[in-house]
């Protein structure tokens, strides 16, 4: 029965944007790569033909690597916790980028250590031995105040052994302190520098960032089935990278070696404790933050003589806008995805009010505004993410649609075909437009999923500017969202924001909001060993949780925290 | 003169750990040219094919084709007078003889459930597309060709891959994959390539000595973990992957470009800003130095096989030509760049089509600078240039362009228009594959089918290559 419903929810998963699967197939024409819609032998003309699913009854109990590499994020924060710097050291900016299939570019299975990106800790890791070894305070902030003196290996080991209590997230076993203690004792000669202490840290440095003990945080655990329990030390590790995105502190590696990681009690302890750091709060913004996808906010301009009311200096403007937004309704108030997509209000300055036509708020300071509750309605529809799905003259108009579909709702077919069937025509509205040309390969989804949302957003311009007509024609906003025989009804609306209020009416939205708290913290995606907790706390948000407190219980299922999925 | 004497370490000639790339393994001396290189280029959206490929001049007709209608297509030797000035393929008179252009190719795999990318996925591999749910991507079942040509012939340096453009959709880095069929990111940042190949020469002895205690060190920690016996094989793998990468000399490679183009490499990367930037408006000239920094890679013998996309077809670049500042290359491949003027678009996109070629050609002829045994570097590889897409807004994937630049050490015909019929663009680099020397998979006999056994149309194209 577990197994029948766990394929039921797969399949219902897989069908959602991709039946009836479709595969377009050629005949006897031209031939000129450009398809001819009027005559029916054109082999361009793409038509759907059923084809079996390449997947399908395939059930969703996947593998995890056990090996999980540090995300470059999470790299600049372990270097500057497990170093006791002031600030990230900012060396991960040059190296080579994360894998990008995922919206936070943290899918533990993908990332790996690759022949550039081991260059790349190389020179990171030399360069940070040098800024050490540089930094007279550093290197005595390193140094417990019991060590030994001398220039000799007792030394070196007193000194290691706090830092990589941290660095590895465990206590380092004989082997490995016996190794680095080596390399920290021949410092100066491996370095020139003429400072033991100096020169031992160039060296050591550069060997603890690019030790694997460092680069991954292992989850071995025990196997146990198509599962794997985790230690209490790796249960701790998980934690930590799941709330800081860094190294556990002593509270919990104390809390990991008295087995008090174990129950979900015990682990709700630890969590409460832990989103009283701020560095929890940098996660909730973060979270929310690439969600959104506000960092490409930034640079954004306009063609002037199009959108003379946008300044071309915004973008950071519009970011700070966001995450004012973000934090007020995420943080401060404690609200989830229906708050973020729905509340209508921003905060505005002197350049940006005009945008949302509301009064000059007299000051450069971004300040908190009531916006018209009929035009606007939550981040979506908000100057700087209207602005980043357009080019500097039009509305990217399916990516915004796309963007719906895909980040709020889940459904992944995150390779969609629009295919243009007619592209000589010409057209009065974008809405025309594209459901002409969306309307053959492609249009199962186009017309359920991405087109509703796209042509509800046509109601802002590239710049983001509310307008109710398009090249002097009406816009129609109004659409159907969905399909019969989805999880969820059919929601109608007649513009954007009745759509967010629908949208935020779905269950599929919130089991989607928790599918993607799940990818952050656990640095992977999803598979049916989660389909419990994402229906539960689904169900939770669509009732009002809040993302920071989906976090928080997501964190305290410990069937979800002290497994691994190893079914391999 | 091989190409190994170009390469210097710091300022003395070294035996440097990647020439064993420049010695063929597991292949027959005379199959292959120990200068012979591959590098492939993806460029998005498909051509306005009135305008891409060479046409015959008609009696009374102008070498300015406004009316398509008049114009003939032209296959066969390629010739001066069939490269009109208008056409993109002009850009490549100055290799005329080195080029072959081949129409009617089609992806030997259709496009399934609508997944955009899938004919990028098939691009450089061959490969069919596997759909996976667990991971929401579509992705390739094997290697893409430069992976294939670095473990046959430079086993212990990973091919270059490089990416044109800002990485904002789904269709980033879709041209390059490993044996298992697992994407490699591409480099997008050139100044970070240059000095990876270029610049990585320990400033003094001390440096070079801690690297190797490093390294011993870092080895052992790998062998540690390895022999953990709750490791699965995947995981085993990843490990093997990260040992791989682990080298213990790394010289600097003599050669370097201008002093102008680094000055301006150097610009570029001043801040992420800059770089995103310049990639969003000045691609044009970000590309070209992407292509120095491929000519200086093949010839000092850094890698011989190289893999570039450019654009990931779906992101803002703005191509400014001439002054004018055109709208995103995506929005003109839909014929959408300006509102309701289809005319204007498809004129867009020609000159777009005309970058294209004029950038690939400008690889071509910095390939042509460097002189071997009296013949130019660029004839003992080949340049496969193409698209997945035959145009922009049909996105079908019949007739999509495809050419060749360079003979492989005179092993490919080149220096004609060719129209095979409906061969598939797998049969492309089976027959590239085998030109190079490279081995069918798991075997010791050369090239006939690359990529997926799945393929309707596999093995050479007989008329393409001199056997």
């Amino acid at each position: 029965m577990k197994l029948f419903s766990t394929f039921l929810l797969l399949s219902m998963i897989v069908s959602a944007c991709s039946s009836p699967p479709s595969r377009p197939s050629y005949r006897l024409g031209s031939g000129d790569g450009i398809p001819d819609p009027d005559n029916p032998n054109d082999p361009d003309n793409p038509v759907d033909e059923p084809i079996d699913d390449i997947n399908s009854g395939e059930l969703n109990i996947t593998f995890n690597t056990a090996i999980p590499r540090l995300t470059h994020d999470e790299w600049e924060n372990t270097v500057r916790d497990a170093f006791l710097l002031a600030g990230r050291p900012g060396l991960a900016a040059k190296f080579t980028q994360d894998d990008n299939s995922t919206i936070f570019h943290n899918d533990s299975d993908t990332n790996k250590v690759t022949t550039g990106l081991w260059k790349d800790y190389q020179e990171a890791s030399e360069e940070l031995g040098k800024r050490i070894a540089g930094d007279a305070n550093q290197v005595k902030k390193l140094i417990p105040a019991d060590a030994p003196a001398g220039e000799k290996l007792e030394r070196a080991s007193a000194i290691l052994k706090p830092l990589l209590l941290r660095a590895y997230r465990r206590p380092a076993t004989e082997a490995e302190l016996t190794g680095l203690s080596n390399i920290f004792n021949k410092g100066k000669s491996l370095t020139g520098n003429a400072n033991y202490d100096a020169a031992g840290f160039q060296a050591v440095t550069a060997a603890i960032l690019q030790s694997p003990q460092f680069i991954y945080h292992p989850e071995y655990g025990a196997k146990d089935g198509k599962v794997a329990k985790l230690t209490p030390h790796e249960v701790a590790t998980r934690l930590s990278y799941a709330i800081w995105k860094s190294i556990p502190d002593q509270a919990l590696l104390d809390a990991a070696a008295a087995g008090k990681l174990s129950t979900e009690d015990e682990v709700k302890v630890q969590i409460t404790r832990m989103f009283k750091d701020p560095r929890a709060t940098d996660t909730v913004k973060y979270f929310l933050n690439e969600l959104f996808e506000t960092k490409k906010f930034v640079g954004l301009t306009k063609n002037k003589e199009l959108y003379p009311k946008f300044p071309n200096d915004l973008g950071d403007t519009l970011k700070r806008e966001a995450e004012m937004f973000i934090e007020d309704v995420a943080i401060k108030n404690n609200g989830g995805i229906t708050k973020l997509l729905t509340s209508t209000y921003t905060f505005v300055n002197d350049k940006t009010a005009p945008l949302y036509e509301v009064a000059l708020p007299g000051t450069m300071e971004l300040t908190k505004v009531e916006l018209d509750p009929k035009k606007r309605s939550g981040l979506i529809t908000q100057i700087g993410w209207l602005a980043a799905n357009a080019t500097s003259e039009r509305t990217s108009t399916i990516h915004r649609g796309f963007y719906v579909m895909n980040r709020l709702a889940c459904d992944s077919v995150a390779a969609m075909v629009g295919s243009d069937s007619k592209p000589m025509m010409e057209f009065k509205t974008r809405r025309d437009e594209l459901t002409s040309k969306t309307g053959t390969c492609g249009g199962a989804c186009h017309n359920s999923y991405i087109n509703p949302p796209a042509f509800a957003l046509e109601a802002y311009d590239a710049s983001g500017f509310f307008r109710d007509k398009e090249n002097g024609n009406p816009i129609d906003t109004a659409g159907v969202y969905g399909k019969e025989g989805d999880p969820d009804p059919q929601a109608s609306f007649k513009n954007a924001v009745e759509l967010m209020a629908a949208i935020t009416k779905r269950k599929t939205t919130h089991e989607c909001f928790v599918k993607r708290a799940i990818e952050l913290v656990y640095n992977r995606r999803t598979n049916d060993l989660d389909k419990e907790i994402v229906g539960r706390l689904g169900k939770e948000s669509l009732d009002g949780m809040g993302a920071k407190d989906i976090l928080v219980e997501l964190l305290s299922d410990v069937d979800i925290l002290g497994l691994r999925s190893d079914n391999q | 003169m091989q190409r190994r004497n170009f390469i210097k370490g710091s300022g003395a000639l070294l035996g440097l750990p990647f020439l064993e790339s420049l010695v063929p393994k597991n292949a027959n001396a005379q199959d292959v040219n120990p200068n012979s290189f591959a590098i492939f280029i993806r460029h998005p959206h498909g051509v306005v094919h009135s305008h891409w490929w060479p046409r015959k001049p008609q009696a009374g007709l102008q070498q300015n084709p406004q009316d398509e209608g008049q114009a003939t297509t032209a296959t066969g030797i390629l010739k001066a007078e069939n490269m009109w000035a208008d056409l993109a393929c002009s850009k490549m008179m100055p290799h005329l003889a080195r080029t072959a252009f081949i129409r009617n190719l089609k992806m030997g795999f259709p496009n399934r459930n609508c997944h955009h990318n899938i004919h990028a996925l098939q691009l450089f591999t061959g490969s069919d597309v596997r759909y996976s749910e667990k991971q929401g991507d579509a992705l390739p079942t094997s290697e893409s060709m430069e992976w294939a040509i670095a473990k046959q012939f430079h086993p212990t340096v990973d091919p270059l891959v490089m990416f044109a453009g800002n990485k904002r959709s789904f269709l980033n880095d879709t041209t390059s994959f490993r044996e298992d069929g697992s994407k490699v990111i591409g480099e997008n940042d050139p100044l970070k390539v240059y000095n990876r190949i270029f610049g990585m020469a320990p400033k003094d002895d001390s440096a070079e000595l801690l690297r190797k205690s490093v390294n011993d060190y870092v080895r052992e920690q790998i062998k540690t973990i390895q022999a953990n016996p709750r490791l699965s094989a995947s995981d085993k793998s990843r490990l093997d992957l990260h040992f791989s990468t682990i080298r213990d000399v790394e010289k600097k490679i003599a050669k370097t470009l201008p002093a102008v183009k680094v000055e301006r490499l150097n610009a570029l990367a001043k801040d992420s800003g800059a770089l995103q930037a310049a990639n969003a408006d000045r691609l044009d000239e970000v590309i070209k130095l992407q292509m120095d920094i491929i000519a200086l890679a093949i010839s000092s013998g850094y890698v011989r096989g190289v893999n570039f996309q450019m654009l990931s077809g779906i992101d803002d670049t703005q191509f400014t030509f001439d002054g004018q500042r055109l709208p995103p290359a995506h929005s003109i491949s839909h014929h959408e760049g300006v509102a309701n003027n289809a005319g204007e678009n498809i004129r867009l996109l020609r000159r777009l089509d005309m970058f294209w070629q004029e950038a690939i050609a400008y690889l071509a002829t910095a390939l042509s600078q460097d002189m071997i045994d009296n013949k130019p570097l660029l004839d003992y590889g080949v340049i496969m240039a193409a698209s997945e897409l035959a145009e922009g807004t049909s996105h079908s994937e019949n007739n999509v362009p495809h050419m060749l630049i360079g003979s492989a050490n005179g092993r490919l015909k080149t220096g004609e228009d060719f129209n095979f019929g409906r061969v598939s663009n797998a049969q492309v680099l089976s027959s590239v594959g085998w030109a190079l020397g490279l081995k069918n998979k798991g075997s010791n006999e050369p090239m006939t089918n690359f990529g997926s056994d799945k393929n309707t149309a596999k093995g050479r194209i007989n008329g393409l290559i001199k056997a």
